[in-house]
């Protein structure tokens, strides 16, 4: 479809603003997980591990391109420029998900419960109304599927291990549960986009049913459930960000700046 | 710690069709066979499909000896039990069946000469 395409679908303006916000926190997420998933290229505790990783990183980033590419259908820029040419007042991702990896144990705690929560909003956008976007999470979905049984194993041999790796599992819960709600928002355009029939479910719904999910999983890696987390002060899903975001998107778009004009 | 066993070998068999075998890829370290199962996904079908894979810890393998040779031995003639003898049937079918056979020819292998003694019960009935 082209932008013209798009043009002549006769977008009501409502729909198509409430599109494009839905549109770029579902890639800014992926970009941005899959940016500092890909940080950890030849450092991850093992090399079996690293290369397993490093191709999850690269599906985040292959979602991410899916994504942009709609936006650009819808008369965004290009993909590339979205990626690296656009300031972090425009990145609508969880500020969760931009913030420094810190060790393994946050990795992939971090990891786990954002892919939990895409699993249930993909789930919610498998019926949308715009027919691309369905059709596209439907694919990703079965990519998804095998993140999560990558990280859960991980997950919970590290927080059953004892010893280091459990007060390290213990302590990532503690610093990414001070984040973790802001994954839940919908922005400012939450009603528009389930009152268009983009996203089944609002935040709410999106909570129930992912702590419906992460409980039996907390359950099992011997975790105590932090009750629910709390909502950071920056909503990213409005454009509200920590200085981590503007350091990763300068770090990503190193190599594009130096020479806009080249072609790849 | 020495014994303490965190990581083991697992060796990887990978099936690339469900026509196809299990076939030996390599090994890798994992923690557990759950994880050696994931891990083994993207470090040997990274670029290629597959339908089934199996990991099996290296010490649950039994091998042969590597340092008896007799365990192989082969000495004598054995070339009767190859089957070299088949690639001729090509040429000897291509051979009869090319040429047209006369009613004689057919009686003849109806009714061999060193056979005459054998009952035929079906042309016994006529």
């Amino acid at each position: 479809m082209t932008m013209e395409q798009a043009a002549q679908m006769g977008l009501e303006s409502g729909y198509r603003q409430a599109l494009t916000a839905l549109l770029y926190q579902l890639a800014d997420d992926e970009l941005c997980l899959g940016h500092r998933d890909s940080e950890w290229l030849g450092l991850a505790p093992d090399i079996e591990g690293d290369v397993a990783f490093s191709s999850i990183a690269q599906d985040e980033v292959g979602h991410a391109v899916f994504y942009l590419e709609r936006l650009h259908e819808l008369g965004e820029k290009d993909p590339d420029s979205l990626a690296f040419f656009r300031g972090a007042e425009a990145w609508r991702n969880a500020v969760l998900l931009e913030q420094p990896n810190g060790d393994w144990a946050r990795t992939i705690l971090r990891h786990f419960l954002y892919d939990l929560f895409d699993d249930v909003r993909t789930e919610a956008l498998l019926h949308s109304s715009y027919e691309p976007l369905a059709q596209g999470v439907a694919k990703i979905r079965r990519e998804e599927h095998y993140h999560l049984l990558h990280l859960k194993p991980w997950l919970i041999r590290l927080a059953r291990a004892g010893g280091d790796a459990q007060e390290r599992m213990e302590q990532a819960v503690m610093e990414v549960w001070a984040q973790l709600g802001g994954l839940f928002s919908l922005g400012a355009e939450e009603e528009e986009m389930i009152h268009h029939g983009l996203i089944a479910w609002g935040r709410e719904e999106l909570y129930r049913r992912w702590e419906d999910r992460a409980k039996p999983v907390f359950a099992e890696a011997g975790l105590k459930w932090p009750g629910p987390p709390s909502v950071p002060e920056q909503d990213g899903r409005r454009g509200r960000h920590t200085d981590h975001l503007t350091e990763l998107i300068r770090t990503m778009s190193e190599v594009a700046v130096g020479d806009p004009a080249a072609r790849w | 710690m020495a014994d303490r066993r965190e990581y083991e070998v697992f060796e990887v068999f990978v099936r690339k069709k469900k026509t196809d075998a299990h076939v030996h890829v390599g090994s890798l370290n994992a923690p557990s066979p759950d994880i050696a199962l994931t891990t083994a996904r993207e470090n040997f079908l990274r670029r290629e499909n597959a339908v089934n894979l199996w990991v099996v810890p290296r010490g649950e393998i039994h091998e042969t000896p590597c340092d008896e040779g007799d365990w192989f031995a082969r000495e004598l003639d054995r070339k009767y039990r190859e089957v070299s003898g088949y690639s001729e049937n090509g040429r000897l079918w291509k051979t009869y069946r090319e040429r047209a056979l006369y009613l004689e020819e057919i009686v003849q292998d109806l009714h061999p000469p060193s056979q005459g003694n054998r009952p035929r019960p079906r042309r016994e009935r006529t």
